[in-house]
């Protein structure tokens, strides 16, 4: 076991072709613009929610930076 | 905003794994109101996880909570949602009703065909026969409910087992994640089977998908969706952004494992939360060094303080051993992924995106 940095990782194909089509979705406007509920079960960090469009509203607010 | 409640340090279980301390503290009915305002008091909406020790312990100030803030929720419009993580030995039909009338979702902590190897009564009993009971109980009233497994280097062996025999039990969504801590001891053996272990899962999946049967197992589902969205979850840990744990005594933590590091301290629910802290210890969160120039950087949990405090001490230093289980872990979940998008390009997107 050590710590080995991943070299030569290419995003897989899957998501290439998915991602491409969602996005054909949302520009026709197809898609749920409502977020989903932002609460997560305390003790798993798998089993994450969306973030919220309030939680995100409220990291602006704070001048907090988060990529989430 | 969203809270953690840890309602009491008290629990009736005595997992091998578990990092909390018990000990006799519970929350008063003070605290608990004074935390309900502090999730009412911030954004547009209030959120609240019930935890412990084992939350079910103190039925009543969970009764009490749901009460308060569904009045509090049709005095102001500000939406309130609930969720609980349990071990479910406590379960019973009169909290369930209540917890459907909530739309409470329940995390219910169950190892599945390993369950007795780590999680045990508290006088050293079986638990595996009364929580298979209660999980059937739990599904009947809410049958979203999610079983979150913790696989311990003695649980590998069963790992597959386990989510195959959750899945079998009805439940749709399960959370399989590795032990993290002092207390456990993995090897570069646990995690060669532990690779085994998710080839097999990965191949349940996919039998799953051919079948059209919609089942979501966290570890790999969420690899698979977080890469299609080119975002990841667990990217940045919580560290008291996103939700906030607040102990017995009303004292706020960025998250569990800091609880009790008085460095970490946040506030308490009686002056309100430091957000000048918050705010410090957010942009100290930073890469691990070590990940910097790795191509995965994005898809892992390298960056989840949490993780890495229990792991190495250290907020911002990654383990080998979370570095090698996230490596394996993309790596069969994008196997699994192309598999699945060669098959049937459509319904993966349905499933995954």
């Amino acid at each position: 076991m050590k710590v080995t940095p991943a070299k030569d990782y290419r995003k897989p194909l899957y998501a290439v072709g998915v991602a491409a089509a969602v996005l054909a979705l949302a520009t026709t406007g197809c898609t749920d613009p409502k977020p989903k509920p932002g609460i997560d079960y305390a003790g798993d960090i798998q089993m994450v929610s969306e973030t919220t469009e309030e939680s995100v509203m409220e990291l602006i607010t704070d001048g907090i930076v988060s990529s989430n | 905003m969203n809270l953690t409640l840890h309602l009491t340090d008290n629990c009736n279980l005595d997992c091998s794994y578990c990092i909390r301390e018990k000990c006799p503290k519970d929350m008063s009915e003070e605290v608990l109101l004074k935390a309900c305002d502090l999730a009412f008091a911030q954004g547009i909406q209030a959120g609240l996880c019930f935890f412990g020790g084992e939350p079910l312990l103190k039925k009543d100030l969970i009764y009490k909570a749901l009460d308060y803030c569904e009045k509090k929720s049709a005095e102001t419009g500000i939406r309130f949602e609930s969720k609980m993580t349990t071990n479910g030995t406590l379960l019973d039909e009169e909290f369930l009703e209540r917890a459907r009338d909530a739309k409470m979702g329940i995390g219910l902590s169950f190892d599945g065909k390993a369950q007795d190897i780590c999680r045990v009564f508290a006088n050293g009993s079986p638990t595996s026969a009364v929580v298979e009971e209660k999980a059937k109980l739990l599904l009947k009233y809410l049958p979203d409910s999610v079983a979150l497994a913790t696989i311990a280097p003695q649980a590998v062996p069963y790992y597959f087992e386990s989510i195959k025999y959750l899945h079998d039990l009805g439940f749709r969504k399960v959370s399989f994640v590795i032990a993290y801590g002092h207390k456990v001891n993995w090897t570069d053996e646990d995690l060669d089977l532990l690779r085994t272990e998710l080839e097999k899962t990965a191949e349940y999946l996919k039998e799953l998908f051919i079948k059209n049967e919609r089942f979501y197992m966290s570890a790999i589902n969420a690899k698979i969706s977080d890469c299609i969205k080119g975002k990841n979850n667990a990217e940045r840990c919580h560290l008291g952004v996103r939700q906030m744990p607040v102990t017995p005594d009303g004292s706020l933590y960025p998250c569990t494992s800091f609880i009790g590091d008085k460095a970490y301290l946040l506030g308490d629910v009686f002056n309100g939360i430091n957000n000048e802290k918050v705010i410090e210890m957010a942009k100290r969160a930073a890469t691990p060094e070590t990940c910097l120039e790795c191509d995965l950087v994005k898809r892992c949990t390298n960056s989840c303080g949490c993780a890495n405090r229990m792991n190495t001490g250290d907020e911002n230093k990654v383990s080998p051993l979370q570095c090698t289980y996230e490596r394996m872990l993309i790596e069969i979940s994008d196997n699994l992924g192309e598999e699945l998008y060669q098959i049937d390009p459509v319904r993966f997107a349905k499933f995954y995106s």
